[in-house]
Order: C-alpha cells, then sequence, then structure tokens
C-alpha cells in the first residue's frame, strides 16, 4: 500500500518486460538507420595512392609505356634525388618560396585591410565592392607584362602579379567573413558600451577569422598557381622555370619531379593551414 | 533609477510596429511586456535599451543609476550572445575590459558565484547546455550591476526544466529588490511568476491594452495556496490576448 506521502504517484524503479501471448509473434524492429555519412578511413587514402604508384611502376617496367612520355615513379624518384645532391631543388625552391611568401604575404596584408575596411565602413563598401567585382575576374597572369613594363624585368612584376591574385581573394573572404559575424554578437557588445575597436578585436576578428582562413587555402592555391607561371614567363630559377626547361628538353622525368615537388609543397602549405586552424579555431 | 517609454511609436519601412507605448518602470521594479506575436515587444525592449531609434517618442532614464553601476541598463538575450571563442570567464570579463585586473577578478567571482558557474569559468560554450550558457549571459549582465535588466525571453530557446530551474535563478535575483527588469515572454506563467506589473501589448501595431498589477509579492506567489489566484490571474491575461493572438498567428500564417 503505497505511503501518505507519496500517494500521488504511482512508482516504480523499473517496468518488466511486457509479457506476450505468444512468442512466436515478437520480432525485433529492423534497423533504418544506416547509411548517408561517408566518413574518410585512417589508411584508406594513403593505401589507394600506393596502389596506384605501384601499378604505375609495373607498367613503367613493361614495354606498354614509353618512358618519354611517362617515367617511372622510380625514375622520378632518382630524378628529386639527383635536384637535392646538387643543391639546385634548393636553388629553384628558394626562389618560389622567397616569391610566394613576400606576394603572399604583400597581398593577404592589403587584402585583410581593404576587407575589414569593405565590412565595417559604407563608403568603403560602396567604392571597394564596385573595383573587387570589376578586376576580380581578369586572370592575374595576364597582366604580367605590364607589369614588367612598370616594375622592371626583376623580382617585382612577379611577386606583385601573386600579390595581385592573393588580394582579391583575400579581400572578399574577409569582407564575407565581417559580414558573417553574428549580428547578435555586435548587437550584445554595443549593449554594454564596448569600444568600437574592442568591438572589431574582440567580435568581429575572432567571428570572421574562419572564413579568412579558409580564404587562405584558397589564396596559397592561387600564389601557387600564379608563381608557377609568373616562372615559366620570366624567371631563370625557380620550380615553374624548371620544369618549362625540363619540358623543352623532353627531360620528362625531370619535369614529373617538378611536378611532384609542387604538389608537396601544396600538401605542406595545406598542413600548416590545417594546423592554424587547429589552433585559432579550437572553439568551434 | 526609473525607464520611462514615452510615446514611442516605430515603424520598418511601411511596417507598423508600435504605437504611441507608454509605461514607466521604477526602481526595482520588475515589469513584463506580453502580448500576441509580432506586436512588437523585442522591438519595444531594443528601443528601450538603446539598440534601436525609434520613429517617434523616446525611452528616457529618471534619476541616478546605483553607485558601482557600470551599465544600467543591462540585456539578457534570448540566444544567449555569448562569444563562442571565449571561455565562460573570458565572456563576464568582456564587458570590463576598462577595469584593472584585480578589480575586473573581483568582479567576474562575485559573478560567477551568484549564478553557479564557478566551476565552469574555464569552459566554452559549446561545451554547456542552454541553461548553463543562458546563466553565463546572465553573470555578465550582473558583473556590470546593472539598474534595470532587459531580458528578452530569455527562458524561450530552453527546455521546460531549465525554464523552471532558471526561473528560480531570477526570483532569487531580483528578491531584494536593487535591479529592476523589464522581461519580454510570451509565457503568461512566466510573467505573473517574475513581475510586479504586466504591461500588454495589442497585435501589431503594438500598443499598451492594459497594465495588470500582481497583487501579491513574488514571495508569496511561492506559497501552494496562491497557485489557484495566480492560475485565475493566468487565465484572465489570456482572455485578454487570446483573440488578438489567434488573429496574428492568421496574420503570420498569411503573410
Amino acid at each position: 500500500m503505497p505511503s501518505a506521502r507519496s500517494s500521488m504517484l504511482d512508482r516504480a524503479t523499473s517496468e518488466d518486460r511486457p509479457k506476450t501471448e505468444a512468442a512466436s509473434d515478437t520480432r525485433r524492429v529492423e534497423f533504418r538507420g544506416g547509411g548517408f555519412i561517408p566518413s574518410t578511413g585512417r589508411y584508406g587514402g594513403w593505401i589507394a595512392l600506393v596502389l596506384v604508384i605501384a601499378l604505375w611502376q609495373l607498367a613503367a617496367g613493361t614495354a606498354l609505356i614509353n618512358p618519354l612520355f611517362l617515367p617511372a615513379p622510380s625514375a622520378i624518384a632518382r630524378a628529386i634525388y639527383q635536384l637535392a645532391i646538387s643543391g639546385a631543388l634548393w636553388q629553384h625552391l628558394s626562389y618560389s618560396i622567397m616569391r610566394i611568401g613576400v606576394g603572399w604575404a604583400l597581398g593577404t596584408a592589403a587584402g585583410i585591410i581593404t576587407g575589414f575596411a569593405i565590412g565595417l565602413s559604407a563608403l568603403a563598401r560602396s567604392v571597394g565592392i564596385t573595383f573587387i567585382s570589376a578586376l576580380f575576374p581578369i586572370p592575374k597572369i595576364a597582366l604580367l607584362p605590364l607589369l614588367i613594363l612598370w616594375l622592371g624585368i626583376g623580382e617585382e612584376p612577379k611577386i606583385a602579379t601573386i600579390a595581385l591574385g592573393v588580394f582579391f581573394s583575400t579581400a572578399i573572404s574577409v569582407y564575407s567573413g565581417v559580414d558573417n559575424v553574428p549580428r547578435n554578437l555586435i548587437r550584445m557588445a554595443q549593449s554594454f558600451n564596448v569600444p568600437f575597436p574592442t568591438i572589431v578585436r574582440k567580435v568581429i576578428w575572432p567571428g570572421a577569422l574562419p572564413s579568412i582562413l579558409a580564404g587562405f587555402r584558397i589564396t596559397a592555391s592561387v600564389a601557387l598557381l600564379l608563381v608557377v607561371s609568373a616562372e615559366m614567363i620570366g624567371a631563370e630559377y625557380g620550380i615553374g622555370a624548371f620544369v618549362l626547361q625540363a619540358g623543352n628538353l623532353m627531360q620528362t622525368d625531370q619535369l614529373l619531379a617538378g611536378v611532384v615537388i609542387l604538389s608537396l609543397f601544396g600538401l605542406a602549405v595545406g598542413k600548416l593551414i590545417n594546423l592554424l586552424e587547429t589552433r585559432l579555431l579550437h572553439w568551434r | 533609477m526609473d525607464l520611462i517609454a514615452d510615446h514611442i511609436s516605430h515603424r520598418f519601412g511601411a511596417l507598423e510596429v508600435l504605437d504611441s507605448v507608454s509605461f514607466t518602470v521604477g526602481a526595482g521594479e520588475v515589469v513584463a511586456i506580453v502580448g500576441p506575436s509580432g506586436c512588437g515587444k523585442s522591438t519595444l525592449l531594443s528601443i528601450l535599451g538603446g539598440l534601436l531609434q525609434p520613429t517617434a517618442g523616446a525611452a528616457e532614464l529618471r534619476g541616478a543609476a546605483p553607485a558601482g553601476s557600470l551599465n544600467p541598463l543591462t540585456f539578457v538575450f534570448q540566444d544567449f550572445a555569448l562569444l563562442p571563442w571565449c571561455t565562460v570567464e573570458d565572456n563576464v570579463a568582456f564587458p570590463l575590459s576598462h577595469l584593472t585586473a584585480g578589480e575586473q577578478r573581483a568582479v567576474i567571482d562575485d559573478a560567477l558565484r551568484r549564478t553557479g558557474l564557478m566551476d565552469f569559468r574555464g569552459t566554452y560554450p559549446k561545451q554547456l547546455s542552454g541553461g548553463m550558457r543562458q546563466r553565463v549571459g546572465i553573470a555578465r549582465a550582473l558583473a556590470v550591476r546593472p539598474a534595470i535588466l532587459l531580458m528578452d525571453e530569455p527562458l524561450s530557446a530552453l527546455d521546460s526544466q531549465t525554464r523552471e530551474l532558471l526561473m528560480e535563478d531570477f526570483v532569487r535575483l531580483l528578491a531584494d529588490g536593487a535591479m529592476g527588469a523589464v522581461y519580454v515572454t510570451h509565457n503568461l506563467e512566466e510573467a505573473i511568476r517574475l513581475a510586479d506589473r504586466i504591461v500588454v501589448l495589442s497585435r501589431r501595431p503594438g500598443r499598451v491594452r492594459e497594465v495588470v498589477t500582481i497583487p501579491m509579492t513574488r514571495g508569496e506567489r511561492g506559497a501552494i495556496d496562491a497557485r489557484g489566484k495566480l492560475l485565475a490571474l493566468q487565465n484572465e491575461l489570456w482572455s485578454l490576448i487570446r483573440e488578438e493572438a489567434i488573429d496574428a498567428e492568421r496574420e503570420v500564417q498569411h503573410a
């Protein structure tokens, strides 16, 4: 009999399995919720890559593929090794890294300033978006001859080409990021009378950072593309110049060595941006 | 310090949202604003808090802010408005950047202690439940020692059990009358439990339809024998709003 204190509630600590008249009527509910959540295996990609290289190597060992058109992976590895020990690899790579580094840094700095100005000022927005819309679609490499005319035949026009390519993408990603900062956070800051510079520093900058870092990923690829193109047009040293030179001499193993180095460089930059994202966006 | 809504009207383009709304929130008084959906409750609160310029009329303050108040009119937001990249402690510290480190520490400790967040100071918002996030929002508001809290449906994003717990917190925080509040809500039960007076707005454009005074103290409302009276009050309020709420809902559906 329930006590007076708990008289309103019919309480039990567990419920028995309902009794069934015939056990044969009982069946388990079928699971229907699988699939549609693709996940990447930890080693799947690497295994596939090794398999493709192995098949390529095997095919190159037969007479089916002319090594002039597609040298074996081992020949490409050998070419990279020879480039490394001769010092030529570092020489070419250092020129490319310097051009990318300076061009990317200049373009990024200008892009961030412009993007923030567009994101925060009505005047800068009305002027800036018009210019960006008009100039962004121009392939920046097409401007290289003009830049050579303006800046001479040294490093400046190549760096300027990269900076221009990086600038527009950065500016767009920055002002998109500023636009996407939740308005409720800005209103919250205003409701506490937080000064404008503090709102920019503590609300808008971190709020726009995911978009800015996504922009970095794009501009790193743009910079790589432009440095190779610029070096193919007018440079003695650099990975682009090396690839072009190897192609002209039909040294396809050297050419593909250059391509592999570019790929590795791109991967390294991607990893660096991943690291930055992990460090700066840990709150997501 | 009193907060006065003086014939506040507002329109968004051609849409008239508020029409000459006037009332006063006295020092330490809790005023709830209720009304059908879309009647301009949140717009009114934004105007009262200085986040929106009214088309006509004004929000005014009368009297000096209490000593030590860093932000006399302070919002508690429906969506918490926490900085996701800041820890609980940094969120509470956000409006205190002009204080010295020592002053900040003392204020933050006090606000976290009052809201039961002392053990969560290094936690990020994404790691907290909705109720705990709103507690951070309340701690941030308490840290600036407001004269009047402007609460925009602060419990509407929470489940019913968390709402109940936070309502108990609000009753406790407002018990000493040191702080007043304007409490915008759809929930008549919340309004009756917390408010000294309830301003009932008509459907859009919102006008003050009635101001209802709750005839008992907040302490008395917690008693079991007060339940019947509170329920009767709630039914009375609902009868004031019901027809217009139905019209407003149809209006929203047809919009």
